[in-house]
């Protein structure tokens, strides 16, 4: 899809909603979105409080949408609030929810600087890391940067962790309730979608299974996330410069968002770098806790981990029905399905860690799946 | 049927052109493009020299976990493992639990081995904290 022959109706738009005279300038497609597709768009308005040049992103819906993914009317809802928790997210512009401008629902936000992309995003690191190291050496008092990085993530998370239903009475009514069944209702809920798929997962029933049996007591619920790790975020020489993508954020046990960037399938290959393949889990913890104020239980974030796996084979399996069922032909989508096998292997060892003592972690028990 | 080329030779000739000719052209977008379809070829070169082995071995592996007879299809073999997993046949802590589990990562890493063996070694190295 090309947006240029929507430039005209596009400052039509703009020119409503902001009550001035509004030029477009239509920018690439920018990368990063599977579900949505974002465009980079200039706006020079003349006239009205809005005068000036902005800089913004247009999203829309992809041509298939999956089931968990929310309406951009949702997302800027979701996106507001997260500013004004007070964290580093892309201001809203403009929402248009009815899909006549442009042929599908879209949402203007600001645009801001930095990578998204994960590998980008590691080659910058250790780029960092490297002159880090000439210019500390062996000093272990100054941080390195990957692991400042991942203290700020801890930090932005917490502040997410703040808004509760409490906070928020009566916005966000579209978000599902949560509560001390959270993790059974989610269970229920993939069994059922096990069900309409075309191929039995018996890898998942097992991992679901031992979900149901391991769930921990739902002690808070939040907002949270729920998509937060490399991709998501936009990196600029090693600073945070925005927390994109809430269109799979609801309430949750905060924990889930801590678990999500830890599991290794959100590493891109960094496993040693377990948080999210960027820095340690210490320095993770640590920026969560002391914004958060209070302490991490490690055992419920491997908890989180875990099902986190599980939910991105489900999201793998479903973003490759998006092409198996001909609603959006893309090798990129077909592929995306095998990433399930990865997960696959992944909860059968991560689960039998997690169910042997920490020192028996150090001899690793030789399987059928390690022979060859 | 072909015999010379063979379907395996005329693969691995595309797949050869592709990597060592055109890939080093492309770049951006293309690029990625081009290694998807050298990656989806090389996983069709891989699955095509097990000749069905593995999911003779899967059902066998199978109808001993449900003491059944060999089911010849392997997603029908499957749709029964999945709904005795989901009917709690196989208690935990139990040998037969033991069994499911070796089974089910034999048949996991078979698999993977075909799509993304590089996955399976980085995994094998990782070092975890002890946080």
């Amino acid at each position: 899809m090309s947006l240029d022959k929507y430039r005209t109706a596009l400052a039509d738009f703009i020119s409503a909603e902001t009550g001035g005279t509004a030029a477009v300038t239509m920018g690439g497609k920018l990368g990063g979105g599977a579900i949505q597709d974002n465009w980079a768009i200039d706006v020079e308005i003349a006239g009205g409080p809005q005068a000036g040049r902005h800089e913004l992103v247009l999203r829309s819906d992809a041509v298939s949408r999956i089931a968990e993914s929310r309406s951009r009317a949702e997302e800027v809802a979701l996106l507001q609030t997260a500013l004004d928790a007070g964290m580093t997210v892309p201001q809203p512009f403009a929402l248009e929810p009815t899909g006549k401008v442009i042929g599908r629902p879209f949402s203007l936000i600001r645009r801001l600087p930095g990578v998204a992309e994960p590998r980008q995003v590691l080659h910058q690191l250790a780029d960092l890391a490297e002159m880090h190291e000439a210019e500390h050496g062996d000093d272990k008092t100054s941080e390195a940067p990957g692991d400042v990085l991942a203290r700020r993530l801890g930090e932005e998370l917490a502040k997410l962790h703040r808004v509760t239903l409490e906070a928020v009475p009566g916005g966000l009514a579209f978000l599902e309730p949560a509560g001390p069944d959270l993790v059974a209702r989610r269970v229920a809920d993939y069994r059922r979608h096990l069900d309409q798929l075309p191929e039995p997962q018996p890898v998942l029933e097992w991992a679901l299974n031992w979900i149901e049996d391991h769930a921990p007591a739902i002690e808070r619920i939040t907002l949270c996330h729920r998509d937060f790790r490399l991709g998501n975020l936009l990196i600029d020489d090693g600073r945070l410069t925005g927390v994109l993508d809430f269109e799979f954020a609801g309430w949750s046990d905060p924990d889930e968002d801590l678990g999500w960037l830890c599991a290794r399938c959100w590493r891109f290959g960094a496993f040693a770098q377990e948080a999210g393949g960027i820095g340690s889990r210490a320095a993770f913890y640590d920026g969560y806790r002391n914004v958060a104020g209070r302490e991490i239980d490690d055992r419920r974030i491997r908890f989180w981990e875990i099902f986190g796996t599980l939910r991105w084979a489900m999201i793998a399996l479903d973003q490759g029905e998006r092409h198996f069922s001909g609603g959006e032909r893309s090798l990129n989508l077909a592929l995306t399905t095998l990433r399930a096998l990865e997960c696959d292997y992944d909860l059968l060892h991560d689960i039998e860690a997690f169910d042997k003592p920490a020192p028996e972690k150090k001899h690793r028990h030789k399987s059928a799946g390690d022979e060859a | 049927m072909l015999t010379r080329p063979d379907t395996d030779a005329l693969l691995s000739i595309a797949l050869e052109t592709l990597q060592e000719e055109l890939l080093p052209r492309l770049t951006g977008d293309d690029k990625l493009t081009g290694l998807m379809i050298a990656r989806a070829l090389a996983i069709v070169q891989a699955a095509s020299h097990d000749h069905g082995e593995q999911s003779k071995r899967e059902t066998a592996e199978i109808a001993a976990l449900l003491d059944e007879p060999p089911c010849d299809d392997p997603v029908t073999a499957r749709r029964q493992l999945a709904q005795a997993i989901r009917a709690r046949k196989f208690a935990p802590g139990t040998p037969d639990a033991v069994r499911l589990r070796d089974h089910l990562l034999g048949v996991t890493a078979a698999r993977l081995r075909l799509v993304n063996l590089k996955y399976m070694a980085a995994r094998q190295r990782r070092a975890e904290s002890s946080i």
